[in-house]
């Protein structure tokens, strides 16, 4: 590559050359500080003759003749404009930018200055999420961006994330917003059935350059159809003009669980095992008798036996230590008409449970071509693999499932063998007691399930500037994954080993094709009116393939492939696939600075949707006032920036099924060794986009040199024609229909707060963000109240609210658990009728604070992350209290605050066998395990070191960074079981953990 | 340069026109499903649909599991041992532990309603298959109705009325269409009317039908009767009960025959049943219902006779409780069930049917478990499901001639069964009669059909109670718990629909 680059700065050279009637011009680009500025832009005015400084800031030009003025640039700076006369050295210092203004932000197929926006977008930069051991960047802008709620669904490395953007508008159509990596729309279908998988995974975070975030309709209404839920826009590093730079960057860790849960002695849950018998009506002896017979000793075992039998630690043997390493190699750089950004790394994470893991090779090649002035060709490509090993079951009540078993094995169970073998294998002879009765760490060792995601995201784009203030492009992409599972049950644990071994393959293909073509003009009339337009056509295809191929009876399990499974067992496949027209605009127009008018226009056509309704429309209008600019705000220092907005914007929500419109007959069925074909949906010809409308109104200020800057956005969200699957009474033989029913509101602020207490040598800046959230069901259909199917849908009310009776705690004198009815009176068996709206699954305020403080070398960021009013439902709890009426292990916590005898004010009634007391409901109903989430977390803190310029010289090294990192250090929380962050019912999942990396980062 | 621009312009051009040609391009039906105007419209588009009404009758919700120990669980005869923590509730006759059929059986039955309503227009099958495909579909439509009715109301010989809000309701057309199906708003029929409706489509059954058909996997005339007669116990129509069961015992070229005290156990090893008149047909290992809610599983950990000391196989969570035990003869069991290894030697009477009973594996103890599911089909958790067997017949018809006051015809049709079940059977010189008489043959029924989900029914037609001591119940015939909830999406917003009593 270097030689590539000697050659094109000979050629570059060697035309210099022949330009006979040129002086040499040569100077020093410095910024305030005085440092030099390498990189800076030097160019002839009026002319494409420019060249970049080198590092030390230094440059040297040859100048026509006839030209007397350079214009001197760089990122972050003020361009000023030098006259140079009769000078041949010419040093300049460049003043540092006012951020705010000449900031620019990508909005969708443009980018635009920051002072022209006048919708929500939220920027998350690089330095930001910079050497996060984050799989993927979606983790990455957890808490960094206000209203933007991100959760992961559990710890597993690359598992999946929940992205939802200023509330969920919908009640059955998909929450997921658009990701835009580089102009390429991703698909966000994930194809694995075996772990989670993240569509977002195949890029390395460390390669990107800025994550946009188009929060409100208007900004997002460019993509029509597809952006009701916000879009994200990822941009990509690229390679800047100058010589080649190598970064090398690595990273190593540790993971761990953040933490245990007690749970009981053998003699303790022998105890509780009797005494659950006896408060079930069972005789003490015959008690005594069943309990031992659980724990398989002979009904004569003696008390002396008892007290001597052992414990172990099933929790203490599965929760490991994971492991994290990151290398990554970029090298970037370019000369007059290429530039290019080459990176790849290798990233490995293991979970703390194993043998969950996941490992990525990626690789990300951007070339740019200028072929001539006026058309440059770009082209980026991105290519990954994925390996995830994944724990044999997960999120789910599977007995093979570590996460979800070990605090229940029963402790009396051994580990290993002394031998170091695995205790109660199946055909062993040995017998795991109670129910959960497989070898957690055996099934985890053999049973082999494992995803392979192989991912091409590639794009190619003219462009064509026939005038400075045209542009036309076109731009071809394609997303193409594939992904495969292997799912091999071995013989030698519990679930294979009756049928010898099961394996199921699977394949899954998603091939993604995009291409758009776009003009863009730009133009500045009369100094003053700024005019911007944009005009475009898209198509956009989708489509996913899958199969499926299972079988089993293997001769040993070391045979883990098909050709040596004796019976094929099952066999599946499907297609599908949906594709989108689309024709844009946006038309932006900025007086003198000072008032900003946008509006665009989408036109969709989708084959998701009826005959009746396949094309929509979607527009935004967008004002924004630039009130700094105004004469009687210029002169005053304190305000360094002063902005109002306006926003009004459409926006569609696609995400249902493919052919939901149709009325079909399935053939999944199988009767005889035949097929079964079924009535499997009614059809609906006029089903079409949901409909999102949004105002918004905000707020950018700064003070004092843009030391304090603040950005508030207030919102109101309505989403109508709801996608609906409108319940249908059973006896017609269908569940639902789809139809467009029901409004829905989502009302919030966001404030984003940034502050700079002290610049210097001494550097400290903060921010904060918070954003408020209220979802409300407006209306359903028919004047109905409450949706049919789901009683938590109800019109007032927030979308993802508990329905259920209210736990009202144990009564004293029997140990009994209660409940409210629904006139506040106790009950032990509540109805359906006592239900009332109890929390909700999404939270009421969020965010994130970070601060950066910077001395000398040393740097140190701490970044809290926070979460309040979310409801979930403990399953893992729930489970866990089982209180030894049932052969599960129990929490401590239950043991010690149970009930045991009449005037006991305890919050855990009495054991009980088979966990229903007497003609009362079960033990977790109602509200009893619905908790809290809420929570502050220590994100992240990161203390880096920058080696001294002066001292890296020496070895030719432009920059080097040590750096320690610390991931989920501290947690104030009041969730009972093993994390609070999390999504769903918190069955078995692997909870978040607890890293600690070390890395270093070399520039040369 | 111009070249360049050129290319580009030309360029942009094909882009447009492929641009344009999309409008075409945003047709994509789905390939996985078939247009519904076109799947009924030929003869094996409604095989097809045929199979697929059938294939209902396989789900855990029905004949797959719960139809047979969801109700041996609320009836007085099954321990459910919590190993797995499952139909713990069911056992306990809490509120909502109960059957769920509702969803499925109006699914199937509107699948019975747009196929015979298809079946006219088809013309490449004759006039026998068609005859054939009615009287399938017919018998098919009988079997949901009284699947549900029998659960969801009453049944007509014991009727709590000031508790009694009828049967189920009744549709007989299909929904094909959004609106259709939207503006629909049921209501329940009577309880006459339910049972009328059944009788009529086993009539049409009865006359389509070839007395065997396609084998004990299918609808057939010898099933048609077979049903009938259970169907007409249940109402009260002695009567046709005696005569429907008396037709389908002297049907000539049916399907199976009773077997004896020598092959009554080898029977119940074989993959198909040879005494099964109808039998839901498991065809494919990849059918079977899993580890955890198949027959097998459900009733037994062992992978094989005898086998108690090796693998665990299934959970084996409903086993037989000590009154079940003691009646089949079987003795040398603990009070509590589990037994802690090594499990002592049973001692067994002289009644057949109790070689079905044995130790199972030790998990959480051993306990006696049912192994009439035991992978006979050649896999774990893969059984076929006998619906109508042949002993029944008899059963049926001893009750309906002791209702009739034909007492010396119960006498003989009990002392059959008896005499195919108990090594050396002789016929007492004295019969039983009255009370004792009924009493017995409500006995051997218990007896015949453990875990193949009469119990419940019997109790609930007779107006007896649910008694057991583990767990302590004493539940009437007149208590709510004995109907299940209709479904409350079925319930909501619909005026026209009454909840079950109590709920």
């Amino acid at each position: 590559m270097r030689k590539l680059i000697a050659l094109f700065l000979c050629l570059f050279f060697a035309f210099s050359q022949l330009n006979a009637q040129n002086k040499t011009v040569t100077g020093k680009v410095t910024d305030a500080d005085g440092k030099p500025v390498s990189g800076a832009s030097v160019q002839v005015k009026g002319t494409k003759i420019g060249v970049s400084a080198n590092d030390a800031g230094t440059f040297t030009i040859s100048v026509p003749i006839n030209s007397n003025i350079l214009t001197i640039s760089g990122v972050g700076l003020v361009s000023q404009d030098i006259k140079i006369d009769n000078n041949t050295v010419l040093n300049i210092t460049l003043a540092t930018a006012n951020r705010s203004l000449d900031e620019v932000v990508v909005t969708g197929y443009q980018t635009v200055r920051k002072k022209d926006v006048a919708a929500a977008i939220s920027k998350i930069s690089a330095a930001e999420i910079d050497n996060l051991p984050m799989p993927n960047f979606a983790q990455a802008m957890q808490g960094r961006a206000a209203g933007v709620a991100v959760s992961a669904a559990n710890g597993v490395p690359g598992g999946s994330m929940n992205v939802i953007i200023r509330g969920v508008g919908s009640i059955n159509a998909g929450n997921t917003p658009l990701y835009v990596v580089d102009g390429v729309q991703l698909n966000t279908g994930t194809g694995s059935i075996n772990t989670q998988n993240n569509p977002l995974n195949f890029l390395n975070p460390n390669d990107i350059e800025s994550i946009e975030i188009l929060k409100d309709a208007a900004a997002a209404s460019i993509y029509g159809a597809r952006a009701g839920n916000g879009v994200v826009l990822v941009t990509t590093k690229k390679g800047k003009v100058g010589k080649p730079k190598f970064t090398f960057n690595s990273y190593w860790g540790q993971t761990k669980a953040l933490q245990k849960v007690d749970v009981l002695s053998t003699q303790d849950w022998y105890k509780l095992r009797v005494e659950s018998l006896v408060n079930s009506g069972v005789a003490p002896a015959t008690a005594a008798a069943t309990a031992l017979s659980n724990l398989g000793l002979p009904a004569n075992t003696t008390q002396g036996k008892i007290d001597s039998l052992p414990t172990y630690d099933w929790q203490d043997a599965t929760f490991g230590t994971g492991t994290i390493s990151n290398v990554e190699m970029s090298i970037q750089g370019g000369a007059q008409n290429v530039s290019y950004y080459i990176s790849g790394s290798y990233s490995k994470q293991t979970a703390f449970i194993a043998p969950t893991d996941f490992n990525r090779a990626a690789l990300l090649s951007k070339i740019s071509f200028k072929i001539n002035d006026k058309v440059t060709l770009d082209n980026s490509l991105s290519l990954s693999t994925i390996k995830q090993n994944a724990p044999y079951s997960l999120g789910n009540t599977g007995f093979g499932n570590p996460a979800y078993a070990s605090a229940m094995i029963l402790p009396i169970n051994p580990i290993y063998n002394p031998d170091g073998t695995y205790y109660g294998l199946p055909g062993s002879g040995q017998n795991m007691v109670g129910t959960f009765n497989h070898n957690v760490l055996a099934v985890g060792d053999y049973a082999k399930y494992v995803t392979n995601t192989s991912q091409l995201v590639a794009n190619t784009s003219l462009t064509y500037k026939p005038t400075a203030n045209l542009t036309l492009r076109s731009f071809v992409a394609l997303d193409y994954r594939q992904t495969k599972d292997h799912r091999y049950q071995d013989p030698r644990i519990n679930d294979g080993f009756a049928v010898s071994g099961r394996l199921s393959d699977q394949a899954d293909f998603n091939t993604n094709f995009l291409t758009n073509t776009t003009a863009n003009f730009t133009k500045v009339f009369a100094d003053k009116h700024s005019v911007n337009a944009l005009a475009g056509i898209e198509y956009r295809r989708d489509q996913n393939e899958w199969f499926q191929a299972d079988g089993q009876g293997f001769p040993s399990y070391q045979l883990q492939y098909l050709s040596a499974a004796a019976t094929p067992s099952g066999v599946s496949g499907q297609w599908t696939a949906s594709a989108t027209f689309s024709q844009f605009g946006k038309l932006g127009y900025t007086y003198d600075g000072k008032y900003v008018f946008n509006y665009s226009i989408r036109r969709d056509g989708s084959s998701r949707f009826g005959a009746n309704n396949k094309y929509g429309i979607f527009q935004s209008v967008q004002f924004a006032w630039n009130a700094k600019e105004e004469a009687f705000l210029k002169n005053v220092d304190a305000i360094s920036d002063l902005k109002l907005r306006y926003a009004f914007g459409q926006a569609g929500n696609d995400q249902i099924g493919n052919v939901l419109y149709a009325q079909l007959y399935g053939a999944s069925r199988l009767y005889g060794n035949s097929s079964g074909i079924f009535p499997s949906q009614l059809g609906n010809p006029d089903l079409t986009w949901e409909n999102r409308q949004e105002n918004n109104i905000g707020l950018d200020v700064s003070f004092f040199k843009n030391k304090v800057s603040l950005t508030v956005d207030a919102y109101r969200r309505v989403n109508k024609d709801l996608l609906l699957s409108r319940p249908l009474y059973s006896v017609t033989g269908f569940t639902s229909i789809q139809q467009n029913l029901g409004k829905m509101e989502n009302k919030g602020l966001e404030v984003l707060l940034a502050v700079t207490p002290f610049e210097g040598k001494f550097r400290w800046t903060s921010s904060f963000n918070i954003a408020f959230q209220k979802n409300k069901l407006l209306e359903l259909y028919d004047g109905l109240q409450v949706l049919p199917s789901d009683n938590s849908i109800r019109v007032g009310s927030p979308i993802g609210s508990f329905f259920t009776s209210e736990w009202a705690g144990v009564n004293p004198a029997t140990g009994r658990g209660m409940w409210y009815d629904i006139n506040g009176n106790l009950t032990y068996n509540p109805t359906a009728n006592d239900r009332k709206i109890i929390g909700n699954i999404y939270p009421e305020q969020f965010g994130g604070w970070t601060n950066s403080f910077s001395y000398k070398g040393f740097s140190l960021e701490a970044f809290l992350q926070y979460e309040y009013g979310r409801v979930r439902s403990d399953g893992q709890f729930t489970q866990m209290m089982r209180m030894a009426g049932a052969t599960v292990n129990t929490l401590t916590y239950g043991y010690e605050t149970r009930w045991q005898k009449p005037g006991d004010i305890v919050p855990t009634p009495r054991s009980f066998n088979g966990l229903a007391d007497y003609n009362s409901v079960g033990w977790g109903s109602g509200s009893r395990y619905l908790f809290k989430t809420d929570y502050i977390r220590l994100k992240q803190v990161t203390l880096s070191y920058d080696v001294p310029a002066s001292f890296l010289k020496k070895y030719s090294i432009e920059g080097a960074r040590l750096y320690v990192q610390g991931i989920n250090l501290w947690t104030y929380t009041k969730w009972p079981s093993y994390d609070p962050e999390f999504t769903g019912d918190n069955f078995g999942i692997i909870p978040q953990s607890k890293n600690f990396t070390v890395g270093v980062q070399v520039k040369f | 340069m111009k070249k360049i621009l050129n290319k580009i312009v030309v360029g942009s051009f094909l882009v447009i026109l492929i641009g344009e040609s999309c409008n075409k391009q945003l047709d994509i039906p789905s390939r996985n499903s078939l247009d519904a105007s076109l799947a009924l419209s030929n003869k094996s588009g409604i095989e097809y649909a045929i199979n697929s009404v059938y294939s209902i009758l396989k789900r855990e919700t029905h004949y797959g599991r719960d139809l047979f120990s969801v109700t041996d669980a609320m009836a007085d005869i099954a321990f459910a041992n919590g190993r797995s923590s499952r139909l713990l509730n069911e056992n306990r006759n809490t509120a909502l532990a109960n059957v769920g059929i509702w969803g499925g059986s109006y699914a199937a039955i509107n699948e019975i309603n747009l196929t015979l309503e298809a079946i006219p227009a088809v013309t490449d099958a004759t006039t026998a298959d068609k005859a054939r495909y009615e009287g399938e579909l017919k018998f098919l439509r009988a079997l949901y109705y009284f699947d549900l009715v029998k659960n969801y109301g009453y049944i007509p010989t014991f009727v709590v009325a000031n508790q009694n809000k009828g049967g189920v309701p009744i549709t007989l057309t299909g929904f094909n269409s959004s609106t259709g199906a939207a503006n629909y708003r049921p209501s329940r029929a009577s309880l006459a009317a339910c049972y009328a409706q059944i009788m009529e489509d086993l009539n049409r059954s009865i006359v389509l039908l070839s007395n065997a058909n396609k084998g004990r996997n299918y609808a057939s005339k010898h099933a048609a009767l077979a049903l009938g007669s259970r169907v007409a116990l249940y109402e009260g129509n002695w009567q046709r009960a005696d005569s429907f069961a008396t037709a389908a015992i002297t049907l000539t070229g049916g399907i199976g025959a009773m077997t004896n005290t020598s092959n009554y156990v080898a029977g119940w090893r074989a993959a198909s049943h040879p005494e099964g008149i109808f039998e839901v047909w498991y065809a494919t290992l990849g059918e079977n219902l899993g580890v955890n809610t198949s027959l097998a599983a459900t009733h037994t950990t062992l992978s094989a006779p005898g086998a108690f000391n090796g693998v665990r196989q299934g959970q084996g969570d409903l086993v037989p409780n000590a009154f079940l035990l003691t009646q089949l003869g079987i003795s040398g069991f603990p009070t509590n069930l589990a037994q802690a290894p090594a499990p002592p030697a049973l001692t067994y009477g002289n009644d057949i049917r109790n070689r079905l009973f044995e130790w199972g594996v030790n998990a959480s103890g051993h306990y006696v478990e049912c192994t009439k599911w035991m992978g006979k089909n050649g896999g774990p958790n893969w059984d076929n499901t006998v619906v109508i067997r042949w002993p029944e017949l008899y059963l049926n018809r001893a009750e309906a001639r002791y209702r009739l006051g034909d007492e010396a015809g119960a006498w003989a049709d009990l002392n059959i069964i008896r005499t195919a079940r108990i090594v050396g059977f002789t016929v007492p010189t004295t019969p039983l009669t009255g009370q004792a008489l009924l009493d017995e043959i409500l006995r051997q029924r218990m007896l015949e059909f453990a875990f193949e989900g009469h119990r419940f029914y019997d109790l609930k037609r007779n107006g007896l109670a649910i008694v057991k001591v583990n767990p302590a119940t004493n539940l009437p015939a007149t208590d709510y718990r004995i109907l299940p909830r209709i479904p409350l999406g079925d319930i909501d917003g619909n005026p026209n629909m009454e909840q079950n009593f109590g709920y």
